[in-house]
């Protein structure tokens, strides 16, 4: 009886990561050190000088560790092994459903460059995915988890916030530091996990913080590996990163130096700004303009039956909507430049 | 010879080969050296212990040398050591195409605080990396951050070169 006790105990201290369920396809090494990441952070203790920038995102003042913990923990909370096909889990819960704001999804611009050869899987954000293409279709779609042979679970995507994440050989197979069980490798494998939990969030156009095609002369010119904003994946990403490396007492120069390239790396790819293309400007790039130019396309959409035509147009809406909100913003000067903004997080739910 | 007679001879013999043995012993450690100066094994020990440190030492400058020259071998060749662009795998998060090359900056800077690199090495090191236009943003921010550290350290200025790079470095710099 003695026993019972301190056990019940354990298991309630321990129960701030039960949220976070592996599924049983997750090989167990990898689930141990991202068990071990996961532990590690609840042990982070912040400090004192934390970023403006940080204090934003993370919702949370200085020496809030929980603050930081709770962020990952609300956008992630079940893992797959990098074997499990998404179209094997899932099912259809609901052959009709309305969703908020039907009618607007993300821009993804045309013509991005696909990565050459065999692609690592990391980790990927799967619940905006399938939360996604129920929109689409406006049906409510679901998937099957399996955690052990008795442990099945059925989740319904009501919004990207379910936290469907997939981890991948990539994520371990060249580690930062020799020692697997590093500190630094466990900053540099959380700062994936801030990064992909980014992605669980936003709403219309904005919805999953989907990534960028990046400029001319960038170092990923053409794929999609940028942000278009000041809150996204790489910004999230960075600021963890940055935050959890300035604590770790144990890493070493080399090792810091090396976490602090990566923090360099997805800031990098956070494109400030960017020249509209041709398309995008029409004659004086005003705010007038554009608003002229948007109402007078909505009527148009009124009056068309052609569904192809009607489809260019709700493409040029969204498009004449999105330089809308940056021409407003005061600091754009230049007519032909639109500075990226913040994007409002607030996630998606039906 | 009866069976008692036998073991008696073994032992006996056996015997006389411990007690060769023990006495020949203390020499045989020291063995270079001459037995008829007492205080010879002492002195011998010392210098014995004094050659060690020497070889030890010597060894040490020597891997340190040897590091230190894979070292600026590797510093060289980082410069014409990055992929083309296209030739990248999975962008979306660091490539691990750059994995080499991340070594390296976190060696470099390891090789700062504990040797063999000098502070001065490290510094021409990051202001080539600065300079360098083909090199990624990211590591060239980083080196700058660097150039600039060492820069005020060793010489109290900024290169006016340094001063004049572009903004997005200094402003990715800045950052880190």
């Amino acid at each position: 009886m003695k026993f019972v006790l301190p056990l019940i105990l354990l298991m309630l201290s321990t129960s701030t990561w039960s949220e976070i369920k592996f599924s049983k396809k997750v090989p167990r090494k990898q689930r141990k050190l991202l068990e071990q990441d996961l532990e590690r952070l609840e042990g982070f203790r912040m400090l004192p000088n934390l970023s403006q920038e940080a204090q934003e995102l993370f919702n949370m003042s200085s020496f809030d560790t929980k603050s930081f913990y709770n962020w990952l923990d609300q956008r992630v909370s079940y893992v797959l092994g990098e074997e499990e096909e998404l179209e094997d889990l899932l099912f259809l819960e609901n052959n009709f459903q309305t969703y908020p704001n039907p009618d607007l999804f993300p821009t993804i611009p045309d013509g991005g460059k696909t990565p050459s050869g065999t692609v690592k899987t990391v980790m990927s954000n799967l619940g905006m995915a399938v939360y996604f293409a129920g929109k689409k279709s406006q049906q409510l779609l679901g998937f099957k988890f399996k955690k052990g042979i008795l442990k099945k679970e059925k989740v319904v995507v009501r919004s990207p916030r379910v936290g469907l994440i997939k981890v991948g050989e990539g994520l371990f197979f060249k580690p930062l530091s020799e020692d697997k069980d590093s500190y630094a490798n466990t900053v540099s494998r959380l700062g994936t996990f801030y990064h992909e939990a980014r992605h669980s969030d936003g709403n219309g156009t904005h919805l999953g913080f989907t990534h960028d095609i990046c400029p001319k002369d960038h170092d990923f010119e053409g794929y999609f590996a940028c942000d278009f904003n000041l809150n996204g994946p790489y910004t999230v990403g960075a600021n963890a990163v940055k935050i959890m490396l300035e604590r770790c007492a144990s890493c070493s120069h080399a090792e810091k130096e090396r976490l602090n390239l990566l923090v360099a790396d997805s800031f990098s790819r956070v494109v400030k700004e960017k020249v509209a293309e041709p398309s995008q400007v029409t004659g004086d790039f005003n705010l007038s303009t554009l608003q002229l130019l948007l109402e007078t396309k909505k009527m148009l959409l009124g009056f068309e039956d052609d569904p192809l035509k009607k489809e260019e147009l709700e493409k040029e809406i969204a498009d004449l909507e999105r330089q809308i909100q940056s021409a407003g913003n005061p600091s754009s000067t230049d007519p032909t430049v639109i500075k990226a903004q913040k994007w409002d997080a607030a996630p998606e739910s039906i | 010879m009866t069976k008692k007679g036998t073991l008696l001879t073994v032992f006996t013999i056996f015997g006389a080969f411990l007690i060769f043995n023990y006495e020949k012993s203390p020499q045989s450690s020291s063995s270079f050296q001459p037995a008829n100066n007492s205080q010879r094994p002492h002195l011998s020990h010392s210098h014995s212990e004094h050659k060690d440190q020497e070889i030890s030492q010597r060894n040490n400058l020597e891997i340190n040398i040897a590091n230190k020259e894979t070292l600026r071998i590797k510093m060289e060749e980082f410069f014409n050591s990055f992929p083309n662009k296209e030739d990248l795998n999975d962008p979306h998060h660091f490539p691990s195409e750059w994995e080499e090359q991340s070594k390296l900056i976190g060696d470099v800077k390891q090789g700062i605080i504990d040797g063999p690199l000098t502070e001065r090495e490290g510094l021409e090191f990051y202001l080539n990396c600065s300079y360098e236009d083909s090199l990624p943003l990211s590591f060239r921010a980083l080196c700058l951050k660097n150039a600039y550290f060492y820069s005020l350290k060793l010489d109290n200025e900024i290169p006016q070169a340094l001063l004049s790079l572009p903004t997005q470095i200094t402003e990715l710099a800045l950052k880190l």
